[in-house]
């Protein structure tokens, strides 16, 4: 069972300098074909799922007190809210937030649910999105 | 691709089916890098495996990234889109062929826009869907 006293647990602000190139080899790899995608102004809809990989090895990553194995984790639902569009150049703040932790039994034993949240501001401090993801962690 | 309106579209209105290509290893490997989610059950056939996994598996976020291009072209030039969010409700393997499917399920104005609600979902070969979502976007009006 996860510690749940982490529900509530917050991220330090980060920041995340969006790059025309990872723009476009992201768009490809997702076999996006608007030309604003494709030629890295404009990010795809999912671009901002990258900001939850960058301190995915770190021990200062908010995921990594919750001790999961990544060997039994899989993502189970993605929601993004759009507010404004990211651009080639902007330097996104963002802030994560583990908002929920819960277990349901299934076939093969208890699966473990974390809930989190992240929210995206552009360099103006304008919100341009909040990302809200589920990752399961199967039995052991 | 052109501009599509929000009065030219109702609920019920069926999004074009279509048919990825196969899942290519090398195209989980070209999302693992462009993502930087490099967790081994994607990209590491031995440790996927040895995980029960079988195989290895896509990234949820590439049938996200997919559906979310689906969706987004669909729309046309001039969408914005809102949210979309995104259940995965089985794992995909190399080889799996993907087909697209969507439908409109509301529309209506809100704070002056128009907006468009769409159900989007990815099945494998075996007819059981892999992702179920749904995609809001505001539509242009022609008044």
């Amino acid at each position: 069972m996860l510690d749940k006293s982490l529900i509530g647990s917050e991220s330090k602000l980060s920041t995340f300098t969006v790059e025309k190139g990872h723009i476009q080899k992201f768009a490809a790899a997702v076999g996006a074909t608007k030309p604003e995608y494709l030629a890295g102004f404009v990010a795809p809809p999912t671009f901002i799922t990258t900001l939850g990989f960058v301190d995915q090895d770190s021990k200062d990553s908010i995921m990594a007190p919750l001790n999961l194995d990544p060997s039994r984790i899989l993502h189970g639902e993605q929601e993004y809210e759009y507010f404004e569009p990211v651009l080639a150049g902007d330097e996104l703040v963002y802030k994560t937030t583990i908002t929920d932790i819960f277990e349901k039994a299934g076939k093969a034993g208890v699966m473990d649910f974390v809930v989190s949240e992240t929210i995206i501001l552009n360099q103006d401090g304008i919100k341009v999105a909040i990302g809200r993801g589920t990752t399961v962690q199967r039995p052991g | 691709m052109a501009t599509r309106y929000y009065e030219d579209v109702k609920p019920g209105d069926e999004l074009p089916t279509v048919k990825k290509a196969p899942i290519a290893r090398r195209q989980i490997v070209k999302y693992a890098a462009a993502s930087g989610d490099y967790n081994l059950i994607h990209i590491d056939e031995p440790f996927a495996v040895a995980a029960g996994l079988g195989s290895t598996i896509a990234h949820g976020m590439l049938s996200m990234g997919i559906s979310s291009n689906y969706a987004v072209d669909w729309y046309g030039d001039d969408v914005v889109l809102k949210a979309y969010k995104v259940r995965f409700a089985a794992m995909v393997k190399p080889g799996d062929e993907l087909t697209l499917k969507g439908k409109v399920t509301d529309k209506y104005i809100k704070n002056g826009e128009g907006i468009v609600e769409c159900e989007v979902t990815m099945e494998n070969q075996r007819g059981e869907r892999t992702l179920i979502g749904k995609a809001v976007g505001a539509l242009p009006t022609k008044e």
